[in-house]
């Protein structure tokens, strides 16, 4: 790799850190084994650097890489690490308003009951804006996997935030609570 | 209390939207979630640790490279 190359390599991957730790935490359980992860990965992908071919697309190959390694720590720990203290939830380091804060927090916990090949189709197509062709490459299964992975996290999420079908623009689920009371 | 404005989020790309609409509405409850759920993280500043890893794995490879030199 070119010294140019090299240079646009880490200016890019600085730029995909939000979005990769953002992917990280979506995935893990713990904020600060979310970091862990990152950090691993940042690791593995600047070794693997030459490997990465100039001009393709950094995020989807750092996010493999992030992918990777989760389910090799995973299996090596035997099992996925369960947030059993809320550890995420009381360290979630963002202050949004109130009403956003409560939001994220059901959210994050609809997320994390979903197995967790959907919980990653899910936010791969839905909040990361990958393709379903990157996905499918990124979790190294068929597209058509992806697909139906999505079909049943986005039923299951709808199930649990109490939302209706798709094109309902309804009022959100805590507005209902307060108008139905 | 200010309520956090979930519905301007839009998605931009055009080929995000054309892949999400075949299972996910982009403009369904879940994708605005999903979205403002992952922009709230991302927007999170990025802890130290990142950087100075950065900077000794940068520093690493100077180190390396003059070695060989």
């Amino acid at each position: 790799m070119s010294e140019q190359n090299k240079d646009i390599f880490k200016k890019d991957l600085l730029k995909t850190l939000p979005s990769l730790r953002a992917f990280a935490i979506s995935l893990i359980r713990t904020a600060d084994k979310a970091d862990d992860l990152v950090q691993d990965t940042i690791v593995k992908a600047w070794s693997k650097q030459e490997s990465f071919k100039p001009g393709t697309n950094l995020k989807a190959w750092l996010f493999t890489i992030l992918r990777n390694e989760f389910y090799s720590q995973m299996r090596k720990n035997g099992r996925e690490v369960q947030d059993t203290n809320n550890v995420f939830s009381n360290n979630m380091s963002i202050h949004p308003p109130q009403y956003g804060s409560l939001d994220l927090k059901d959210f994050k916990k609809a997320l994390d009951s979903l197995p967790a090949e959907q919980r990653e189709a899910i936010l791969l197509i839905g909040a990361s804006g990958f393709s379903y062709e990157d996905a499918a490459q990124i979790c190294d299964c068929a597209v058509g996997t992806i697909k139906s992975r999505v079909s049943r996290a986005r039923i299951k999420l709808q199930n649990i935030l109490d939302i209706k079908g798709e094109g309902d623009y309804g009022p959100d689920t805590i507005s209902v609570n307060i108008i139905m009371r | 209390m200010q309520k956090s404005d979930t519905t301007s989020i839009e998605l931009e790309n055009t080929h995000e939207e054309k892949s999400i609409k075949e299972c996910l509405s982009p403009h369904s409850e879940i994708v605005t979630k999903l979205h403002h759920f992952f922009s709230q993280i991302e927007q999170e500043p990025l802890p130290d640790l990142y950087l100075d890893l950065l900077n000794k794995l940068d520093e690493a490879e100077k180190q390396q490279k003059n070695a060989e030199v």
